[in-house]
C-alpha cells in the first residue's frame, strides 16, 4: 500500500446537498413493490439439523432476486436472525453453518448474481463501471436496494424476532453490511463488516491496482473525459457517506496489507460510523482475509450470539 | 521408490481424454486484444477455442509488454462462477492465461454451472461426470497458451488448485506447478469431517442419493491428485494448512518431480507473498 500509515488517511468522498433525497427516493420507490416472496423447500441442502429454503423475492424495479434461506429444524419461539450479504466475485453461499448455530438465516443473492442474473447481468468485471455516469441507471442502485430488500424479507418472516436480527458480511458484503445498517437504522440490531468495499472509491483506485477497483482505473484509461462526471455519480454510493447513520453496535475487521481494498479506506469509513458503540479489529500481515484465517470468525460469532442470544 | 495409487481404469479414463483433445489441436483460436484491460504494463487478450464436445471456451490471456517470449503462467479455474482478469504484478511478468472452464461466466453459453452443485453435477458415472469435461478444457487451454510464440514454455508453471496438479500429470513436460488447495484430494473421506462447501456438497450428495456411495467413490477416485502424482514431473510448491499435511504428504511423496510443502500461516499477505515469490524465482521472472 501507498500510505505507511492508515490511520492517517483522510477520504476524499463528498456528500452531494441531495443524498439523503436521492436515498429516500430510492427507497420509496423500492418499498413500492411489494417483496411477494416465492419459498421452496430445497431438500438436496437440508440436513437433519436445518432447513433449507430457495427463496425469490421482488425489489427495486420489479426485478426477482434469489436468496438461500436457512433455518434449525428444532427451534422453539421466534428466532434471532442473521442476514448474509456477498462477496463482489463469489456466490453467494449457503447459510446452513449459521442456521445450525441456532439462526434463521438468510443468503442475499443481489440481481447479477447466479440465479439472479436473467435481466440484470452487469459480470465480473463489469458491476462496478456499470453505467457508472448515469446517477439513476447506476448498476448498484438496484443491487443496493435488492440487500435492504433481503433485511425486510428476513425480518418479516414469521419465525423470526424482527428485534433480534443482524448483518454480516465481508468485501463487498462488509459494504453491504453497512449500507443495511444505515438504511435500516434502529432496525439491524448488529452488524459485522469485514474488509469493507465501495468505501473511498474513487481513492481506493489511486491505492491498488488489484481488482474490482481496478475496473475504476480501467474505465478512466479508456475514457479520461469521464472521470469527473464518474466521480460525481459514486460519491452518490459511496458507502463512507452512509455510515453516519449507522447506530446499531458494530465490529470492523481490515487486514493492514489488504491490496483489493486497501486498509486506508476501512479506517476512515470505520472512522465515520456514527455508532459509539464500534470496535475495530486490524489485523497485521492479513492481506483481504482481514483476519479470517487467524480466528476471527469465532469472533464474530462471539460478537453476534452476544447480540443476539443474551 | 514411488507409490503407485492409480485406481481401476484410471489410465483408460484419461487416455480417453487426451485423445479426444488432441483432435482439437490445429482447431481455429481467436485472440483479439481487450484495451480495456489493457494497461501499462500488459496487453490484454480475449481468447475463444472449442472445447471438447464442440463447447465454446474463453479464457484471459495477457502478455507483458516488451520482448518475448515470456516465462508463463497457466492459471487453472478456481471453484467459482467468475475467473478475474490476471493479477496486476503476475501479468507485468509473465504471460498469463486464465481459463473460464465450461460452466464458468464467460463460457456459459448452453451451461451454467451451480454453486452449490457443480461438485456433484453428473455424479455417479465417471463418463458423466462434469469434471471430465472441466479437465478437458484445462487441457486444450493449455495447447492454445503453449502453442503462443509469446509463452516460453520452458518456463512454465501449472497454478491453481486440484485442476493444476491433474493439469501437470495430463501434461508431464509441464516444468513447473503451484498448487494452493485440493478438493478432491481424499474428498470422500474427508467430506463426513466437514460442513463446509464445496465438500458438504458431497455430503448432500451421499444424504439424498446413499445407494450410490460406492460409485461415487469410485469416480471421484479418478479425479484424486495422489492418482496423478506419479505422473507429475514439474517442480513443485504445494501449500496447505497444516490440518491439511497428512493429505498433501502422500502427493509429494508420489510425484516423480521434486517438490516441496509450505505451511499457510493463515495471513493472506504472507502466505501470498511465498507463492508469488517462489513463482517468480523458479521462473526466472
Amino acid at each position: 500500500m501507498s500510505s505507511s500509515s492508515p490511520e492517517s488517511f483522510v477520504s476524499s468522498v463528498v456528500k452531494p446537498h441531495d443524498f439523503d433525497a436521492f436515498w429516500e427516493e430510492t427507497l420509496a420507490a423500492t418499498e413500492s413493490v411489494p417483496l411477494d416472496p416465492r419459498i421452496e423447500p430445497v431438500e438436496m441442502r437440508s440436513t437433519p439439523q436445518v432447513e433449507v429454503f430457495e427463496v425469490h423475492y421482488r425489489s427495486y424495479g420489479g426485478l426477482e432476486v434469489a436468496c438461500w434461506y436457512a433455518r434449525p429444524r428444532e427451534a422453539s419461539g421466534p428466532l434471532p436472525a442473521v442476514l448474509s450479504v456477498p462477496g463482489y466475485v463469489g456466490e453467494p453461499p449457503m447459510p446452513t453453518e449459521i442456521a445450525a448455530q441456532g439462526y434463521a438465516a438468510i443468503s442475499a443473492a443481489p440481481r447479477g448474481k447466479l440465479r439472479s442474473n436473467r435481466v440484470f447481468n452487469a459480470g465480473y468485471p463489469g458491476l462496478l463501471v456499470h453505467n457508472v455516469t448515469d446517477r439513476d441507471a447506476y448498476g448498484y442502485r438496484g443491487f443496493y436496494m435488492d440487500a435492504v430488500r433481503a433485511f425486510d424479507l428476513l425480518a418479516g418472516l414469521d419465525e423470526v424476532d424482527p428485534e433480534r436480527v443482524a448483518v454480516r458480511g465481508s468485501s463487498q458484503g462488509g459494504a453491504l453490511t453497512l449500507l443495511v445498517s444505515s438504511l435500516r437504522a434502529g432496525r439491524v440490531r448488529a452488524a459485522s463488516a469485514g474488509a469493507p468495499y465501495l468505501c473511498s472509491m474513487m481513492d481506493a483506485a489511486k491505492l491498488t491496482r488489484s481488482y474490482p477497483y481496478e475496473e475504476i482505473n480501467d474505465y478512466t484509461r479508456m475514457y479520461p473525459g469521464r472521470r469527473q462526471a464518474m466521480t460525481e455519480i459514486l460519491d452518490y454510493y459511496d458507502i463512507h457517506n452512509f455510515v453516519d447513520k449507522i447506530a446499531c453496535p458494530i465490529i470492523v475487521n481490515v487486514g493492514l496489507k489488504d491490496d483489493v481494498c486497501p486498509p486506508e479506506t476501512g479506517f476512515a469509513v470505520f472512522g465515520a460510523i456514527g455508532s459509539s458503540d464500534k470496535r475495530l479489529y486490524p489485523y497485521e500481515d492479513c492481506a483481504h482475509d482481514a483476519g479470517s484465517g487467524v480466528g476471527h470468525g469465532a469472533v464474530i460469532d462471539e460478537f453476534l450470539a452476544g447480540h443476539l442470544k443474551a | 521408490m514411488k507409490t503407485n495409487n492409480e485406481p481401476i481404469g484410471f489410465t483408460a479414463y484419461w487416455q480417453e481424454v487426451l485423445d479426444e483433445v488432441s483432435a482439437l489441436s490445429g482447431g481455429p483460436v481467436e485472440i483479439e486484444e481487450l484495451p480495456i484491460r489493457s494497461n501499462e504494463t500488459s496487453i490484454a487478450h480475449t481468447a475463444r477455442f472449442e472445447g471438447i464436445g464442440g463447447y465454446p471456451l474463453f479464457a484471459y490471456f495477457t502478455v507483458p509488454r516488451g520482448d518475448g517470449p515470456f516465462p508463463a503462467l497457466f492459471q487453472t479455474p478456481g471453484y467459482g462462477s467468475v475467473v478475474g482478469v490476471p493479477a496486476y504484478r503476475r501479468r507485468s511478468w509473465f504471460a498469463v492465461m486464465a481459463l473460464c472452464h465450461r460452466g464458468q461466466r464467460l463460457s456459459d453459453s448452453g451451461y451454467s454451472a451451480a454453486y452449490p452443485g457443480l461438485l456433484t453435477d453428473g455424479l455417479p458415472h465417471a463418463d458423466f461426470y462434469r469434471w471430465r469435461d472441466v479437465v478437458a478444457d484445462c487441457l486444450r487451454a493449455m495447447d492454445v497458451f503453449t502453442a503462443r510464440p509469446e509463452v516460453d514454455a520452458t518456463r512454465l508453471a501449472a497454478v491453481g488448485m486440484d485442476l493444476a496438479a491433474i493439469a501437470a500429470a495430463l501434461r508431464p513436460e509441464t516444468p513447473f506447478m503451484l498448487v494452493t488447495s485440493m478438493t478432491f484430494r481424499a474428498a470422500v473421506d474427508r467430506a463426513p469431517r466437514t460442513q463446509a462447501y464445496p465438500l458438504q456438497e458431497l455430503n448432500d450428495y451421499g444424504r439424498t442419493h446413499p445407494r450410490d456411495a460406492e460409485t461415487v467413490a469410485a469416480t471421484l477416485s479418478l479425479f484424486d491428485p495422489l492418482a496423478f502424482a506419479p505422473r507429475i514431473t514439474a517442480r513443485s510448491l504445494l501449500t496447505c494448512n497444516s490440518g491439511e499435511f497428512e493429505y498433501v504428504e502422500p502427493v509429494i511423496d508420489a510425484m516423480a518431480g521434486e517438490g516441496r510443502i509450505e505451511f499457510r500461516t493463515g495471513r493472506g499477505f504472507l502466505d501470498h507473498q511465498l507463492e508469488e515469490r517462489w513463482l517468480e524465482q523458479e521462473l526466472g521472472a
